[in-house]
């Protein structure tokens, strides 16, 4: 359940940025997850309450996560495609020679506090 | 009031994998990382290889990743090669930062080579950087030939395939063809090593990819 470790990196993010101000109350945290690293949007949200438990500054805190389609190039007609079905092979020339060109990020975009 | 923070949450583990390559690079050292199911053979692949890469002369250490025990640490220990064994818990992977930490263990002047044995689990540990200088895949018959469909990530990331218990082949419904196709679907580029650890067949040619 690597969701716990991505939950983990998000949660150090967001105290450094708590800690850096005076702040009482963690309303939102908007995220932005690559399609490609696989998250359990329940997972994530299970992660996220537990983690959250003993800061009382986050309780009923929400995570809002936008997800970054993944895009794959095709390395030997350069031809891109939004992966789907977890299809590797180029639906332009049928090779099976792609690379992962978007799809991977994790970044906290921004924080809601009170 | 909204806080415009757009930091990178993975940078974390890359920085300490990027650190992990840096050092290694520099020392000369080639990091392999091994990725499979439970019970695919990847600890059996070693205790069979480390024997043979010995021979050859190459210098190895291992780190051992499993969520409780030291017992892949135990059996890798009586090949008389240095090894730190990782629990991670419930833990599906390791991190770049446990590996940082293990290598200052290991006494990099005298190794040529670290061998990583992830934590079983075919999907979690491929989406971690480790510094790794490649992505091992260790499939075994017993698992099924349309693993590489219904798992492709790793297969793509994987330039190398070590297919272990092959002398099962002829008790199962296992079809290698099918399973090359699956491959090729994913990666067409792919270095299939068909080995079994019981007889000792597919062990050279395994060699001279570790060699290499």
């Amino acid at each position: 359940m690597h969701e716990m470790s991505i939950v983990t990196g998000i949660w150090s993010t967001v105290v450094a940025t708590l800690d850096s101000g005076d702040y009482s109350k963690l309303i939102n945290v908007d995220v932005i997850i690559g399609e490609y690293l696989g998250v359990v949007r329940e997972s994530l949200d299970l992660c996220w309450e537990a983690i959250t438990l003993d800061d009382p500054r986050a309780i009923d805190s929400v995570l809002t996560v936008t997800l970054e389609p993944t895009e794959v190039v095709c390395r030997q007609c350069q031809h891109t495609w939004f992966f789907k079905d977890h299809r590797y092979s180029c639906p332009q020339c049928g090779v099976s020679d792609s690379r992962i060109e978007r799809g991977q990020s994790l970044y906290v975009k921004q924080i809601e506090v009170e | 009031m909204e806080i415009k923070v757009m930091q990178n949450v993975l940078k974390a583990n890359d920085v300490f994998a990027d650190q992990t390559a840096e050092l290694l690079k520099a020392k000369g050292i080639r990091l392999l990382n091994l990725i499979g199911s439970p019970g695919a053979g990847k600890t059996s692949v070693l205790e069979l290889m480390i024997p043979l890469l010995k021979d050859k002369g190459l210098r190895i250490a291992v780190i051992e990743g499993d969520c409780a025990t030291a017992r892949d640490a135990q059996r890798i220990a009586v090949l008389d090669v240095p090894v730190v064994q990782i629990n991670t818990g419930n833990g599906c992977h390791l991190d770049a930062r446990q590996i940082g930490t293990v290598m200052t263990e290991f006494p990099l002047e005298d190794i040529d080579m670290v061998i990583i044995e992830n934590v079983g689990n075919l999907v979690c540990p491929t989406g971690f950087d480790l510094g790794a200088d490649e992505k091992i895949a260790v499939i075994s018959v017993t698992e099924g030939d349309d693993k590489p469909l219904k798992y492709p990530r790793i297969f793509h990331e994987a330039k190398m395939v070590i297919l272990t218990k092959i002398d099962l082949i002829p008790y199962t419904n296992f079809s290698l063809q099918r399973f090359t196709d699956a491959l090729r679907s994913i990666r067409q580029d792919q270095e299939l090593f068909l080995l079994s650890c019981t007889t000792g067949e597919g062990a050279e040619k395994l060699v001279e990819r570790f060699w290499m």
